[in-house]
C-alpha cells in the first residue's frame, strides 16, 4: 500500500469515519508496515495538537455586543453602533488617520443620527464624573443639563438643526466632553450598546434624572441587563426607579431570570416594597423569578409581604417548593403567618412535594394548624404525609384534640394505616382524642385494630 | 445555563422568550467566535463575523428544521460570514487599501500557547477553503456529511478537501520545525 493511501486510511479511523472494509485494509497494512504504527502516531497526535488548539476564549465584552445587537435588531431601536464607533476610535484607536477619519464625522451627523439623546447622555456623564457625587447640587447640574438639552430639542423642532448643530458643537468643544472621551471609566459606560440601545426608550432617558440609576449604571451587569426591553420598559414605573438605590436590586439584574421577570407587571409592582427588593439578595429568590408560577405569584400581596420572611426566602432553594408555587391554595397559603414561618421547617418544605399536602392547603383549618409545633414537626413523618391525601384526615384538622394529638409518636404512626385514616371521618373517634388516655392507647396495634373496626 | 436542549431553545426563542437565544448564544458563542477567528485570523474581524452570524440566525431562525442540529446550522452560518469578510478583505487589497493585519493580536499572542500560535499561523497560511475544513472537523467536530452540508460541497469533496488540507498542514508545521 502507498504512503498517501496509508495516510489517508488513519484520517478516516481518526475521523471515525472509515469503513468495514476499510477498517480490514488498515489492520492488515499494521500488521504488514512497521512504519503504520509511527504514522499513526503521529497523526493522532496533530490531530489533539488540532483539537487542543482550536477554541479560543471571546473578548469578555462580545457576549454583551451579541445581546445589544440582537435587542437592537428585535426592537428595530435606533443604531448607535456607529456613534460607539466614532468614540471607540477617537479615544483608543493610535491610528492618526483613524481618529482624523473618526473627527471628520460630522455633528451634525452626530445629531441626525443619535439624536437629542447622545448630547443628554453625554452632559450627563459629564457631570456624574466630574463635578462631584450625588446630592442636591448634582441634581441641580443634573437638571440644568438635561433642561439645557431639552432646549436644544425644542429649539431643533422650530428652528431647524443649524441650532441644535451649534448646541453639539459647543457641547463637543467643552473640556468636559474631552474627558468623556479620554477617560477609560466613562467609556467602559459609553461603550456599552445596551445603554445606547436602551436610550432610544424615553423611559430610560428621563429615568437619567435619577441619581440611583446614574450609579447603576456602574455595574456591568445593569448595563447589559439595558438589553432586554421589559427592563427599560419598566423604567416608566416609579417604584422600579426607587429600586436602583437598592444594592441587592442592582446586582440581581446580573440574573437572567430576574431580567425576565421584570416583564411582569406583578413584579414590577412588588418592587415598591422594601422587603420585597431586600430579597433580591437571596439567590435562591432571584432563581425562582425563572419560574411562571411564581412570578404569577407576585400579584398576590400576601406573597410580596412574605418575601420579608427569612424562612420563605430560604425556602425559593427548595424545588417541592417551586413547584408548589404552581397550586393556588399555596399561594393563597402564602398569606397566612402560620404557613410563612413553618416554611422554616425543613420537613415541611419537602412535604411540599406531596400534591396531597399542596391540595391540603386550601382548607383554612389545615393552613391555621400549621402555627402548631406538634403539627409542623409531624411533617417528618411519612406515614402523616401521605395521610394528607385522605379527605376526613384533612376534615380532622379542624378538630383540636385531633391537632393535638400529633404530637404523639404513636399517633402520628398510625395515620399510615389506611383504616385508620378513614376511621378519622367519624366525629366520635376525633373527639375520643381529646383523651389522652385514647391517644396513648394508640400505640397499641389492638387498640389500632379496634379503631379500624369502628 | 439551563440543560434545554437546542431545538427547545429554538422553540422558545420562536415563541418570543429572549432569554433562549441569548441561552443559545451563550452556548455557541466561544465556538462560532473560534471558528471565525481561525478562518480571519483577526480577533475585531472575527467579533464581527460572530455578531453578524447571531443576528442572521435570529432573522432565519424560522427557517431552521428542528430536526436538524443547530450547532451545524449555526457553523454553517459561522462560515459564511467569515468568508464574506474574507472576501471583502481581498476586495479592499484588490483596491489599494491596505487589508488589516492578518497577524494575531497582542491579546491572542497573549493567550494562546506557543503550540496554538504555531497552529494559527500554519492555517492562516492555507487558503480559507482549506481551513474551513480543518476548522470544522476540529473544532466543531462535524462529520463529513454534516460538513458537506454546511460548506454546501459533496462528502466525498470534504473527504479530499480535508486530506489535502491536513497535508498541506502538516507541510508549514514541518517547515516551522525546521526553521526553528
Amino acid at each position: 500500500m502507498n504512503e498517501e493511501r496509508l495516510e489517508e486510511l488513519i484520517w478516516l479511523e481518526i475521523d471515525g469515519e472509515i469503513s468495514a472494509g476499510e477498517r480490514l485494509i488498515l489492520s492488515r497494512a499494521r500488521r504488514d508496515d512497521p512504519s503504520a504504527e509511527d504514522q499513526i502516531e503521529e497523526l493522532e497526535a496533530l490531530s489533539a495538537k488540532l483539537a487542543g488548539a482550536a477554541e479560543s476564549e471571546p473578548p469578555p465584552e462580545l457576549f454583551a455586543r451579541l445581546q445589544a445587537a440582537v435587542a437592537e435588531k428585535r426592537s428595530g431601536a435606533t443604531n448607535f453602533s456607529e456613534f460607539q464607533q466614532y468614540s471607540r476610535q477617537r479615544t483608543q484607536s493610535p491610528d492618526r488617520r483613524a481618529q482624523k477619519e473618526a473627527d471628520a464625522m460630522s455633528r451634525n451627523q452626530l445629531v441626525k443620527r443619535f439624536g437629542i439623546a447622545a448630547v443628554i447622555v453625554l452632559g450627563v456623564f459629564a457631570i456624574w464624573r466630574y463635578t462631584g457625587d450625588t446630592g442636591p447640587a448634582e441634581e441641580a447640574a443634573m437638571g440644568g443639563t438635561v433642561g439645557t438639552a431639552e432646549r436644544y430639542e425644542a429649539d431643533q423642532m422650530t428652528k431647524g438643526s443649524v441650532k441644535v448643530d451649534q448646541a453639539v458643537q459647543d457641547f463637543m468643544q467643552t473640556d468636559a466632553f474631552d474627558r468623556i472621551t479620554k477617560d477609560p471609566g466613562a467609556q467602559k459606560v459609553l461603550a456599552s450598546d445596551q445603554l445606547w440601545n436602551a436610550l432610544g426608550t424615553d423611559a430610560v432617558r428621563s429615568a437619567l434624572g435619577n441619581a440611583a440609576f446614574r450609579d447603576a449604571l456602574g455595574v456591568a451587569a445593569f448595563r447589559d441587563a439595558l438589553g432586554v426591553a421589559a427592563l427599560r420598559d419598566a423604567f416608566a414605573n416609579d417604584a422600579m426607579r426607587a429600586a436602583f438605590g437598592n444594592a441587592a436590586f442592582r446586582d440581581a439584574l446580573g440574573n437572567a431570570a430576574f431580567r425576565d421577570a421584570l416583564g411582569n407587571a406583578a413584579f414590577r409592582d412588588a418592587l415598591s416594597i422594601d422587603a420585597f427588593r431586600d430579597a433580591m439578595s437571596n439567590d435562591a429568590v432571584r432563581d425562582a423569578l425563572g419560574n411562571a408560577a411564581f412570578r404569577d405569584a407576585l400579584a398576590n400581596s400576601a406573597m410580596r409581604d412574605a418575601l420579608g420572611n427569612d424562612a420563605l426566602r430560604a425556602a425559593f432553594a427548595n424545588d417541592a417548593l417551586q413547584m408548589a408555587m404552581k397550586n393556588d391554595a399555596f399561594r393563597d397559603a402564602i398569606g397566612n403567618d402560620a404557613f410563612r414561618s413553618a416554611l422554616g421547617v425543613a420537613a415541611f418544605r419537602d412535604a411540599l412535594g406531596v400534591a396531597a399536602f399542596r391540595d391540603a392547603l386550601g382548607v383554612a383549618a389545615f393552613r391555621d394548624a400549621l402555627g402548631i409545633d406538634a403539627f409542623r414537626s409531624a411533617f417528618g413523618n411519612a406515614a402523616f404525609r401521605d395521610a394528607l391525601g385522605n379527605a376526613a384526615f384533612r376534615d380532622a384538622l379542624g378538630n383540636a384534640a385531633f391537632r393535638d394529638a400529633l404530637s404523639v409518636d404513636a399517633f402520628r404512626d398510625a395515620l399510615g394505616v389506611a383504616s385508620f385514616r378513614d376511621a378519622l371521618g367519624v366525629a366520635s373517634f376525633r373527639d375520643a382524642l381529646r383523651s389522652s388516655a385514647f391517644r396513648d392507647a394508640l400505640t397499641t396495634n389492638a387498640m389500632r385494630d379496634a379503631a379500624r373496626a369502628n | 445555563m439551563t440543560d434545554k436542549g437546542d431545538d427547545q431553545l429554538v422553540l422558545e426563542a420562536l415563541a418570543d422568550r429572549p432569554t433562549a437565544f441569548d441561552e443559545l448564544m451563550l452556548r455557541y458563542e466561544r465556538r462560532v467566535y473560534s471558528l471565525a477567528l481561525r478562518l480571519t485570523g483577526n480577533t475585531q474581524d472575527a467579533m464581527d463575523a460572530t455578531q453578524t452570524t447571531f443576528l442572521k440566525a435570529l432573522e432565519k431562525l424560522e427557517q431552521f428544521d428542528i430536526k436538524r442540529p443547530f450547532r451545524s446550522w449555526i457553523a454553517r452560518i459561522g462560515v459564511n460570514e467569515a468568508l464574506n469578510i474574507l472576501n471583502r478583505r481581498e476586495r479592499f487589497a484588490d483596491e489599494g487599501t491596505e487589508p488589516p493585519s492578518r497577524a494575531p493580536g497582542p491579546e491572542q499572542r497573549c493567550a494562546a500557547s506557543e503550540a496554538g500560535q504555531e497552529i494559527s499561523a500554519a492555517l492562516m497560511d492555507l487558503t480559507p477553503d482549506y481551513r474551513a475544513v480543518i476548522v470544522l472537523r476540529h473544532l466543531h467536530e462535524l462529520s463529513y456529511d454534516e460538513m458537506s452540508e454546511v460548506l454546501g460541497v459533496p462528502s466525498k469533496t470534504v473527504k479530499s478537501r480535508l486530506f489535502t488540507a491536513r497535508r498541506e498542514l502538516r507541510r508549514r508545521l514541518a517547515e516551522t520545525d525546521f526553521k526553528r
